[in-house]
């Protein structure tokens, strides 16, 4: 019999060399990547801290746009990309609004920190994301539950011009 | 990598009328709501397929048992899953192909514009996302069976946020029972820590950054271990003779 068609068990078993290369490789990437994370240059909105918000909304007369999110939540994370990350969209958030990113953290630490809690309670927020459009002095003007879309986000920051 | 095997992988899927079924299903939904105006979500969807798709990932020649029939040629066991393995992830890739194809003609048909960073961004992700859940499923199947390792995948999914939800409750609690292990919890913030990043590295979501450089270099290199591991784990193992 030609030994090509013996039945060779070690070779048959043996490991695909380049995967492992590969998945080394990988490895050493992501390890030195991680050390430069990828944020400023795509993050087009201006976010004001929560401490801030109101005072900067008196002063310029513009309303507040809170968005509540949580790192854990998956349709915030295409809010973000769809609306925030949009050249168009971000640079009418910035125009027209005080913009303050409020993300929970109940999950990961068990609890929130207190001016983010407060705000939380204040306009009663149960599930992510959630946008609240807010007067300087805190009186909901529109509230939006979930992300139903970039065209009626795009609606709903349009409403103030 | 055996082309036979990605051939016949991807012939079995394209030949299959639940497949056939679903991408009909993924067009209609994909261009409805397009056409509505909705975000992006019927990519959720192609979590699903693939779940379903991969169950069978080792499955079908193990429990039927013509493994030992393919296994008698000279192809090697790591190639052979790598390449059901690529198979698998290329049916489902045109799958989200055809769902970009869908979403973009529902926004031309009902002349909305279209973002196309964040389309891309959201067929990549779910590309990706793809790869890693095959990939994990070929590491759960590699040590039990098909439909088991869909059964390991959502089991260690719930069970480590059901783990996470309730330490995160208990870190809170200061008095009684709990508050022993709320105590324990706040003087050591890395099991959580710890918890999350097994979760998030498992079962991630999409990133917040389209394009986000660390997610993609984490789902690749993640879906590369389990599948090193995958190898590893199937190599060693006995191929039973006949249907087991």
């Amino acid at each position: 019999m030609p030994t090509s068609l013996t039945f060779d068990r070690k070779k048959q078993r043996a490991l695909p060399v380049w995967l492992v290369i590969v998945t080394l490789l990988l490895i050493v990437a992501r390890f030195v990547s991680t050390r430069y994370p990828v944020t400023s240059d795509v993050d087009l909105v201006h976010w004001t801290p929560i401490s801030m918000a109101s005072a900067a909304a008196m002063r310029s007369h513009r309303p507040i746009l809170y968005e509540f999110s949580a790192d854990w939540c998956g349709p915030c994370h295409i809010l973000e990309r769809e609306v925030f990350m949009d050249t168009a969209l971000a640079g009418k958030i910035n125009d027209r609004y005080i913009a303050v990113k409020v993300v929970d953290r109940q999950r990961e630490e068990g609890s929130n920190a207190p001016e983010v809690q407060q705000l939380m309670d204040r306009y009663g927020i149960r599930a992510f994301p959630t946008v609240v459009i807010a007067t300087s002095d805190g009186h909901v003007r529109d509230k939006v539950l979930g992300y139903t879309g970039r065209d009626k986000f795009a609606a709903l920051i349009d409403r103030v011009r | 990598m055996s082309l036979v095997v990605v051939a016949e992988a991807l012939r079995r899927h394209f030949a299959h009328l639940g497949y056939i079924s679903a991408l009909l299903i993924l067009i209609i939904m994909g261009t409805t709501m397009a056409a509505i105006g909705a975000p992006q979500t019927p990519y959720e969807m192609i979590g699903l397929f693939a779940l379903i798709a991969g169950c069978q990932l080792i499955g079908p020649e193990f429990s039927k048992g013509t493994l030992q029939l393919i296994l008698s040629k000279p192809v090697g066991r790591s190639t052979y899953l790598v390449s059901r393995v690529v198979g698998v992830v290329l049916a489902i890739w045109v799958a989200i192909i055809i769902m970009f194809a869908s979403d973009v003609a529902g926004r031309l048909i009902a002349g909305t514009p279209i973002a196309w960073r964040s389309a891309l961004a959201a067929a990549l992700v779910s590309a990706l996302k793809v790869l890693l859940v095959c990939c994990l499923l070929a590491f759960f199947g590699s040590f039990s069976r098909s439909y088991v390792n869909v059964g390991i995948y959502l089991g260690a999914q719930i069970l480590l946020s059901m783990i996470t939800g309730m330490l995160g409750m208990m870190k809170n609690a200061v008095s009684g029972e709990m508050g022993a292990i709320g105590a324990f919890l706040r003087a050591h913030p890395d099991i959580l820590r710890a918890l999350n990043a097994i979760t998030n590295n498992l079962f991630p979501d999409g990133p917040s950054i389209p394009f986000d450089r660390n997610w993609i270099l984490m789902m690749v290199c993640n879906a590369s271990a389990a599948l090193l591991l995958a190898c590893v784990i199937f190599s060693r193992r006995e191929v039973p003779y006949g249907a087991d």
